[in-house]
């Protein structure tokens, strides 16, 4: 199997095939009582370690855990937190006993060159899942290629499902790409698929940004509203949350807080990027994707946010395994 | 189990190919024919028995040393710009 995995600080994306799975990348402690007793919780992830601690992972532990834990750190990827998503990406792309695998990551560009040989390593070799009410899997990860987040999103436009090129203009010309992630915008310049590394860079800014804002912003305004950070990231979404049973608009601190944040991206873009003409476009990309988008678009008209943004990254990256794979 | 009988009508000029299929079919076991055609069709006319005899054709095929072409897959019907998949190929190595 060939998967394009994206873990990213706010949620995992994985594709393989014609399966896609996302769940927010949080992991739940033990709440062995709260899983069984939750009837609805038919598709938790619950992984048991070996001495039989269970973990509850994604869109669960958001609802039932007690305590989760969500890290925006650069050591991220070396922890047992994360090993844990990508152990629930792999389950949830399949439920097959003993898997072959070829999968392609990425990493925000500013750790890129750093820590793709730590994250390359953590993927290869063999891990064993055991998932509650399922029996275990083993996949073997054969072959990994870590790749700067942003090439994703480029390569889901520029490759087929089989991993050829086939948009010419998009590889044989200079593009910008804007990654808006949770917690970093990657800018990434790319000229005949190849990194101009003297034209990109990581701004630490990011959707979660203005997550906090508004969670703030609630806490003085709605004070008895007790919401999780990806509950929060939903009402920035929706532009809106209840609050006893009144719709609260949440439009005009979402754009307060947003119009700083696109102007940093903005103006890092066009000094980089010598004001980004020479471009033959600037795709826009990521779970802020369509937060940001509007402003980037204004500033540069030949700026267009990706198709299906929250997955263009993990999609690139299945494309590419798919390549990878052939050779 | 009852029996019930459907009529229907064919355009001479439109339904020529269904006419002259229909005459084609021997006078008893029309009903089956067409029984078995409309199933087919409801079904996508692919059962998993032929699947599995498609399968141990090509395993045949193999078995006596044949070469199975990917087809599509392969990528040698699209010309790549060459510099583009040399860098492609080496990302993140």
């Amino acid at each position: 199997m060939n998967a394009g995995i994206d873990i990213g600080y706010s949620a995992v994306k994985a594709i393989a095939g014609q399966r896609r799975v996302t769940f927010p990348s949080v992991v739940g402690t033990p709440e062995r009582a709260r899983f069984s007793l939750n009837g609805d919780g038919a598709h938790d992830i619950i992984l048991e370690a070996v001495d039989g601690t269970a973990y509850l992972v994604g869109e669960g532990a958001v609802m039932q855990s007690r305590q989760v834990i969500r890290r925006e750190d650069r050591a991220w990827i070396e922890s047992e937190a994360y090993q844990r998503l990508m152990l629930a990406a792999f389950s949830e792309l399949t439920r097959a006993k003993v898997v072959s695998l070829t999968v392609v990551t990425g990493l925000p560009v500013a750790y890129f060159t750093r820590d793709k040989g730590t994250l390359r390593d953590s993927f290869l070799g063999e891990h064993r899942v055991t998932r509650r009410d399922r029996h275990s899997q083993l996949f073997k990860v054969t072959d990994c290629r870590v790749i700067p987040q942003p090439f994703g999103a480029l390569l889901s436009l520029a490759l087929d499902d089989q991993g050829r090129i086939v948009d010419q203009a998009l590889a044989t010309g200079a593009v910008g790409i804007v990654d808006v992630g949770g917690k970093t915008t990657n800018l990434l310049s790319v000229n005949r698929l190849s990194e101009i590394a003297r034209e990109t860079a990581s701004v630490d800014v990011g959707a979660w940004q203005t997550a906090r804002a508004v969670g703030d912003w609630l806490s003085d305004n709605c004070p008895d509203l007790q919401l999780r950070d990806h509950q929060v990231m939903a009402g920035v979404i929706e532009r809106e949350v209840s609050y006893y049973g009144d719709t609260v608009d949440l439009g005009p601190i979402v754009d307060q807080s947003l119009e700083p944040m696109a102007e940093q991206v903005i103006a890092q873009a066009t000094q980089l990027w010598n004001g980004g003409a020479s471009l033959k476009a600037i795709l826009v990309s990521g779970g802020g994707a369509l937060l940001l988008g509007p402003y980037i678009q204004q500033r540069f008209r030949h700026a267009h946010v990706v198709s299906d943004p929250v997955y263009a990254n993990a999609l690139g990256y299945w494309r590419f395994a798919q390549r990878i794979a052939r050779q | 189990m009852a029996k019930t009988t459907v009529t229907f009508s064919l355009d001479t000029d439109t339904d020529r190919d269904l006419l002259h299929w229909l005459e084609g079919l021997p006078r008893r076991g029309r009903s089956e024919a067409i029984r078995a055609a409309l199933r087919g069709h409801l079904t996508s006319g692919v059962t998993l028995g032929d699947v599995y005899q498609e399968l141990r054709e090509l395993r045949r095929k193999l078995e006596a040393g044949a070469v199975v072409m990917a087809g599509e897959g392969t990528g040698s019907d699209i010309e790549e710009p060459a510099d583009a998949a040399a860098a492609l190929d080496n990302l993140g190595l």
